[in-house]
């Protein structure tokens, strides 16, 4: 027998009295941080923030001849930037109070500064994304704008290139037999940690500009002016370009103080760095809360 | 000249167009440019105290501190990793297809698409540098001969850049992604090519291996001719190496182009 086929011309009507139902509003996303407090608003980008990151991975590893090519490159860029220092010793015995396993040291911080940098790049492209009028598709999203523009385009794999950094302090430590405490290691680590936060925080607040004056890439090169700097150790330099590269342009927490707490300087003095660096964090913080909250709400786009 | 028609032009005049429109971008590009002589200055004059020695890399501090100067004034004006980038996006996207149907050549459309404001950059930082030089006193080429020497050896080294990232945009026909090999190519010609430090300053056995690669005379040379360090029969010598490089990347950039639009494929409009 022919199953009968539904008359998609003259379609029977549905009648909705008796099956209607309570439909959600689509267009009121839910609020976490009302409903169900502070705590799950943080877990939910944390999640997300997971899962962004397995996709950065997956998305990195995808062409592994070209993965394998950027962590080759790592390597070659590191060896570059120690042999540097290699040639320049063997002119001089050493730079002030730097000597080579120091200046080697500070080349790993600096490498995983840098990289932790890279994986957090959207920073640096804000001020494209403010001119093109790209932060609409962000707004409408039920997630903190920057979250979502930071957590979308992580470049998580560089993580390994942070990790070469590291190996090449551990290095160091064994191979000149300098042996530190490990509360120096935690504050070294802690102090290189909130060094890449100040940068951000910086790079972000002369990002955030774009909100009033337009295209402001001039901007990143005043930051990367700082990263030249960066490479050397920056108390080699008068005290008036020290202070302006701790303040200012704080590229100092980068890789010189931790280079120094973990070796030449007392666990006393690098809290005392540490206590200053947090100072200015906060400094910096509340700095670019406002201006992106300003930025925030003068920004208006047309179109889609 | 035949080279500069009307098309390229075009090319030109867009160019100048965006650099007019972000004029205060423009200017504040110049803003790292104090803070690295700040910095140039007072880490070679450190090292020089420390050294002890008048000399170091057969340049006294004056002369050093120009040579540091100049490789940054003179690297802003050179066709970089930008180009490779750039390529890679245009066969990756299909982009490629329309422009082959234009009647452009695809070298020259990329070289006055993207590398003309960096030459406007450079030959500015250049003027400048001349400016703040005689300002200070510092040290400034007064031999004529030696001016034609390095005017050569400067058009030389942008063609040689230029050749040599966009033969290896090229690779783009054949590899998933280049990012990592221009990357490691970046950090080399940092190093071999003398921006980073003088080639001068290198162990004898790395020197050698400096010559006989192309980066030397990517940045190296024109300097070291500005400083008028070669003597002039030298100077010729490695005016014509420098030559014999940017000849064999333009050759191999052609080669490949041609390998690679036989490989090419693109679907859809």
């Amino acid at each position: 027998m022919k199953k009968p086929s539904p008359d998609l011309l003259n379609p029977t009507p549905v009648d909705t009295t008796e099956t209607e139902v309570e439909k959600p509003d689509l267009l009121e996303e839910p609020d976490f941080r009302v409903k169900t407090g502070k705590l799950a608003y943080v877990r939910k980008h944390l999640k997300l923030f997971y899962r962004f990151s397995v996709i950065s991975w997956k998305r990195s590893t995808e062409y592994k001849f070209n993965f394998m090519l950027n962590n080759i490159q790592q390597l070659v860029t590191l060896f570059i930037y120690v042999y540097f220092w290699r040639i320049i010793l063997n002119h001089i015995p050493q730079l002030r109070e730097w000597d080579f396993p120091m200046l080697a040291i500070l080349t790993g911080f600096v490498f995983f500064n840098q990289s932790l940098l890279v994986v957090f790049w959207a920073i640096w492209a804000i001020n494209r994304r403010i001119l093109k009028g790209d932060l609409d598709v962000f707004l409408v999203r039920p997630v903190s704008v920057l979250f979502a523009i930071i957590a979308q385009n992580l470049l998580i794999y560089r993580l390994l290139e942070a990790s070469l950094g590291l190996i090449i302090i551990l290095g160091v430590l064994i191979k000149y037999e300098l042996h530190v405490v490990l509360l120096k290691v935690i504050l070294a680590l802690l102090m290189a940690f909130l060094g890449t936060y100040l940068v951000m925080a910086v790079t972000l607040f002369l990002q955030s500009l774009s909100f009033w004056l337009g295209r402001t890439n001039a901007f990143t090169h005043l930051i990367q002016a700082g990263f030249l700097v960066n490479r050397y150790p920056i108390t080699i330099f008068p005290k008036l370009v020290t202070a302006f590269f701790t303040v200012f342009l704080p590229v100092i927490f980068i890789a010189t103080y931790p280079a120094l707490v973990l070796v030449k300087l007392s666990v006393t003095r690098g809290l005392q760095i540490l206590g200053g660096e947090l100072l200015i964090a906060g400094l910096w913080t509340f700095l670019v809360y406002q201006i992106w909250q300003r930025g925030i709400r003068r920004y208006e786009n047309i179109g889609g | 000249m035949k080279i500069l028609e009307a098309k390229y032009l075009a090319l030109i005049k867009i160019s100048f167009k965006r650099v007019n429109e972000f004029k205060f971008d423009f200017v504040m590009r110049y803003v790292e440019i104090p803070i690295y002589l700040v910095i140039v200055y007072f880490l070679w004059r450190l090292i020089f105290q420390f050294s002890g020695k008048t000399e170091l890399g057969g340049m006294e501090f004056d002369v050093f501190f120009v040579y540091m100067v100049l490789a940054r004034f003179i690297f802003v004006s050179f066709p970089f990793t930008e180009t490779s980038e750039e390529i890679e996006e245009i066969i990756k996207s299909g982009q490629l297809t329309a422009i082959i149907t234009r009647p452009v050549t695809f070298e020259k459309y990329i070289f006055f698409k993207l590398n003309f404001n960096t030459l406007v950059d450079g030959l500015l930082g250049i003027a400048l540098f001349l400016l703040v030089s005689f300002a200070l006193g510092w040290y400034v080429l007064d031999d004529p001969i030696y001016w034609i020497l390095f005017t050569l050896s400067f058009i030389l080294a942008i063609g040689l850049n230029y050749f040599f990232y966009f033969t290896l945009g090229l690779l783009a026909f054949w590899a998933d992604e280049i990012f990592g090999i221009t990357q490691a190519i970046r950090s080399i010609r940092m190093f071999f090519s003398g921006e980073l430090i003088p080639l001068t300053m290198f162990p004898g056995a790395l020197l050698t291996v400096a010559s006989l690669l192309p980066f030397k005379y990517m940045l190296f040379n024109p300097v070291f001719l500005y400083l008028k360090k070669y003597p002039i029969p030298e100077a010729i010598r490695q005016l014509g190496f420098q030559l014999a490089w940017m000849a064999f990347f333009m050759i191999l950039s052609r080669i490949v182009y041609k390998k690679g639009l036989e490989w090419y494929n693109s679907y859809g409009g």
